[in-house]
């Protein structure tokens, strides 16, 4: 039954597209991009209104604009088998964001602005690369060397643009710019790389470990080994969050590269009993952990963020209290972990199931090019990529909600923060490569 | 694999439906229990943001009025701090008191709207505006009140009978409610002086010889039909009426000045005796009538002023004849546990002046919705109970007519040819026993048919001199008949 259920929404299109098909692809793209659009200058208008802003607000309306006229344009020229769905779905999520940071944080709009058109920039970047992504898959070890490497640089000169709290970003001139978040894009590579090249040994060469069957610690063993590495620089850097987003996006690769369900439930107990360890060893894990089993002793104190960004929810209700026109802005640092909770005050409900929706589509249509991929490769990273958009996106609109301990990632696409919304438009230039189908040539070429 | 992929898709969309119904939970579920929080600052910013509805004397000169003085905060000013008493005061931090308080929901507007203009600006989000009170005092009574009263502790009541609206509520030492945050820590610190406390309406004062108004009504509601012995009950000689008496270690004379003769019991009244009021225990007059007529004048519940918290003191322990006799006599002359609101004493007297019927004090008669002109008259109740029998209501007035002839401190209060009535009294407060002045009376302001009377109760704190508190009435007086 769940099976085709979740195969309806993956299912039902051709994997191929035909030719004469082609067009109809640019046009719902062109007219998705064109209700982002109406819907991110109505709301900026709005804002504009309500708030009695200078004219100059509208100024990242219109490089948004640019940005999803240029992208348009070479995706069509580019890539014309794409997912007409994802790019206007990050670009809606994009502006939105760009509403949020102009109503929220008026001083970052243009540094907001200015990464979308970077963000943009590199996702086009990987478009114009060759599209077998064998640059990616065959440089798996370098790739990922490199990304520790600027971690490990992290460590020793990181520092934090607003001063206090975790080092975790580097910094040249008035630019920073967070590894961490490239890091995500090049694990995932890495581990759909290693997982596709060894994946039929993995499910081959198996071990018994008590009932059950799991692979030979041989196939294992380096990729666990890399794993670490990334994970223990995480938690060295105190960057848990991440560090956990890693650890879930692993466990689901790892079983969906293996087909052993016992591993991703051995990885879940693994994971609850890191997350003891470190309710015990670290002080921010365990303050976490307690605010957000009982946030109400200590709302003016330690949980004054989780309690203030329910109250924005509660007062939003069904439809919002409208752009500018509500108070989010009591909840401290809104802008990057808590925009959730501004969607919930200003547009109510109503808009906090839209953003849902949305990141579920892109989630759903990336899982989809996953089925349909034709390599293993492509079928892994497109997963890896998905779930890695879903999981960071459960984490943060969890803990805002405290349906979780809230971990400081940030709303995929809609919080304010380059490094994030690069790393987000490097992850759907991927997604868009491989949903135009990957080159018969990749599938014959091995990583190393 | 596709398998494997359906599954892992299958669980994050649960997920998502999760966080769907948490958020909708939080959004519609628990929205009213969590916005009530005391730390929701949104309920402050919008506090800070309602145009609240000002707060007029009774010719529409402004008391307390809200003006923008920050980009969308509004602040409260009043022109008149000396208004304190009965306009109140409006704090973001400590709360309201008077007028402010009683109309709290219609200044803010929460009450008094139009539905469909509340829905637009809720809708807009345009500020929540109040509507306008206008109150009862006549700023022109309050501030010679005021001013007579001066820097003494006391208070001062003005009430127009038989409509019952209160002209002038003094209460000092007061407050001035511009800078009340400020003073806050101050103001609440000095225990015995009680700045923010209504002296007028709960300041539990000692009655001390102001409780012969209530004695002689008691007395006289003895008689069946004063229309007979009215004459008989008050204008017989009281051989004793000198004499003093001991209470608590105090002895209780006449006032100085007593011309030194017979007198009977309504000149014992006008020169504040009290010999003649503890008699009246040994002539037919039982502790449990006393105590029930005590009971009947209402001195034992908080008068009904429209929307206000008032007070009154209730003593454990009733009168009964088993109350020892140093007790009683202590309770008779006003020396006792029983203790009552000057609030308490200008009702009596207004029923006193309403031929025996009750008044129904207020202090706001109409309000004005924001944007309009005509003002809506508050809905007061026309009702006036038969309090005091009329007859003995009439014995009463007599005696407070001759009391103002007759006493040289009553008299004090005398404003040009206006009849007036009245008492003066004495009365002694605390370990050290501090003489209070009392004065309780009415000028009469009838005109045509229309029977009226500006009814006044003073109390000034550490007098000694007997006629301070009528010195205080006869500014108020002058100021209320206007000529």
């Amino acid at each position: 039954m769940i099976d085709q259920i979740t195969q309806s929404f993956t299912a039902h299109r051709p994997v191929i597209l035909a030719d004469d098909l082609l067009p109809a692809v640019t046009r719902r793209e062109r007219w998705l991009l064109l209700l982002a659009g109406l819907f991110v200058l109505v709301n900026q208008v709005t804002l504009l209104i309500a708030q009695e802003r200078h004219w100059s607000v509208l100024l990242p309306v219109g490089v948004w604009a640019g940005c999803a006229f240029a992208g348009h344009r070479v995706l069509a020229w580019r890539l014309p088998r794409r997912d007409p769905l994802l790019f206007p779905l990050a670009m809606f999520l994009v502006g939105w964001g760009l509403n949020l940071i102009t109503r929220l944080v008026p001083s970052y709009s243009a540094r907001q602005t200015l990464w979308m058109v970077i963000a943009l920039a590199a996702m086009l970047g990987v478009i114009g690369l060759p599209t077998d992504l064998r640059w990616l898959r065959r440089y798996r070890y370098t790739w990922l060397t490199g990304g520790l490497l600027l971690l490990a640089i992290t460590i020793v000169l990181g520092k934090n643009p607003s001063g206090g709290g975790p080092r975790l970003w580097l910094g040249v001139g008035d630019v920073y710019y967070q590894p961490s978040e490239l890091l995500k894009v090049l694990l995932v590579a890495f581990l759909a790389s290693y997982f596709a090249d060894h994946q039929r040994y993995m499910r081959l060469d198996t071990i018994r470990l008590g009932p059950w069957q799991v692979p030979s610690p041989a196939f294992l063993g380096p990729v666990l080994l890399m794993w670490g590495i990334c994970v223990v620089v995480l938690v060295w850097q105190k960057d848990l969050g991440t560090a956990t987003l890693f650890f879930a996006v692993f466990m689901t690769m790892l079983y969906l590269a293996s087909g052993q369900a016992a591993l991703f439930l051995g990885g879940a107990v693994l994971l609850a009993m890191a997350g003891a360890v470190a309710y015990v060893l670290f002080d921010v894990v365990t303050l976490r952990v307690n605010i957000w089993w009982n946030p109400w002793d200590t709302a003016g104190s330690d949980a004054y963020q989780v309690v203030q960004s329910l109250m924005a929810i509660a007062a939003g209700g069904v439809f919002g209290q409208g752009i500018g026109l509500g108070q989010p802005t009591i909840i401290p640092v809104v802008h990057s972990d808590f925009v959730f909770a501004a969607i919930g005050e200003e547009w109510g409900v109503v808009g906090v199931l839209a953003v849902l929706v949305v990141l579920a589509t892109l989630v759903a249509r990336g899982m989809r090019i996953a089925v349909q991929a034709r390599q293993p490769f492509a079928a892994l990273l497109a997963a890896g990529l998905s779930v890695m958009l879903a999981v960071q996106s459960l984490m943060i609109m969890g803990g805002v909600l405290k349906l979780l301990p809230l971990t400081g990632v940030t709303l995929p696409y809609v919080s304010y923060g380059g490094s994030s919304l690069l790393t987000s438009f490097v992850l759907l230039g991927l997604l868009l490569v491989l949903s135009a189908g990957l080159d018969a040539r990749a599938y014959l070429d091995r990583g190393s | 694999m596709a398998r494997d992929l359906n599954r892992v898709l299958f669980v994050i969309l649960i997920a998502f439906g999760v966080v769907a119904l948490s958020a909708t939970f939080w959004a519609v579920v628990e929205a009213d229990n969590i916005l009530a929080r005391p730390d929701n600052a949104r309920n402050v910013i919008e506090e800070q943001r309602t145009r609240r509805g000002a707060i007029l004397d009774r010719d529409g000169a402004p008391l307390a009025t809200s003006q923008e003085h920050a980009s969308g905060v509004m602040a409260r000013v009043y022109p008149v701090p000396a208004a304190a008493a009965a306009v109140g005061y409006y704090s973001l931090t400590y709360g309201t008191a008077g007028i402010e308080a009683a109309y709290d929901p219609v200044l803010r507007g929460d009450e008094n709207r139009d539905e469909w203009d509340q829905f637009v600006d809720d809708a807009l989000h345009r500020a929540q505006e109040g509507s306008d009170v206008r109150s009862t005092i006549d700023l022109d009574v309050q501030l010679a009140a005021a001013e007579a009263l001066g820097d003494r502790s006391g208070a001062v009541v003005a009430v127009h009978v038989p409509s019952g609206e209160v002209l002038a509520m003094v209460s000092q030492p007061g407050y001035d409610p511009n800078t009340l945050d400020d003073d806050w820590e101050q103001l609440t610190e000095d225990e015995t002086t009680s700045p923010l406390l209504n002296r007028v309406t709960a300041g539990l004062y000692q009655p001390g010889g102001a409780l012969q108004t209530v004695m002689l009504a008691a007395i006289l509601a003895s008689f069946p039909d004063l229309g007979a012995a009215g004459g008989y009950a008050l204008n017989t000689e009281v051989p004793e009426a000198h004499e003093p008496i001991t209470v608590n270690g105090l002895t209780l004379t006449c006032l100085p000045g007593t011309p030194d003769r017979v007198l009977t019991l309504g000149e014992a009244y006008a020169y504040g005796c009290p010999a003649p009021f503890v008699a009246a225990l040994d002539n037919g007059l039982t502790p449990e009538t006393l105590w029930e007529r005590f009971q009947t004048v209402g001195l034992f519940d908080a008068p009904d002023l429209i929307d206000f918290q008032t007070m009154a003191d209730r003593p454990p322990d009733a009168l009964t004849v088993d109350t020892p006799s140093d007790v009683l006599r202590a309770a008779v002359v006003g020396q006792g546990d029983l203790t009552i609101t000057p609030l308490q004493m200008a009702l009596l007297v207004a029923e006193v002046a309403n031929g025996g019927n009750g008044v129904p004090l207020h202090l706001a008669d109409a309000l004005r919705r924001p944007g309009s002109d005509g003002w809506q008259p508050v809905d007061i109740s026309a009702r006036q109970p038969a309090v005091l029998r009329q007859d003995v209501a009439e014995a009463v007035r007599l005696t407070m007519l001759q009391a103002a002839a007759l006493s040289p401190y009553v008299s004090r209060a005398r404003y040009g040819d206006r009849v007036l009535y009245g008492q003066c009294a004495l009365a002694y407060a605390g370990p050290d026993a501090t003489p209070y002045a009392w004065f309780a009376g009415f000028v009469d302001q009838t005109q045509g048919d229309q029977a009226a009377a500006i009814v006044v109760v003073v109390v000034v704190e550490d007098a000694p001199d007997p006629g301070a508190a009528a010195d205080v009435a006869r500014a108020a007086f002058a100021a209320a008949t206007g000529d």
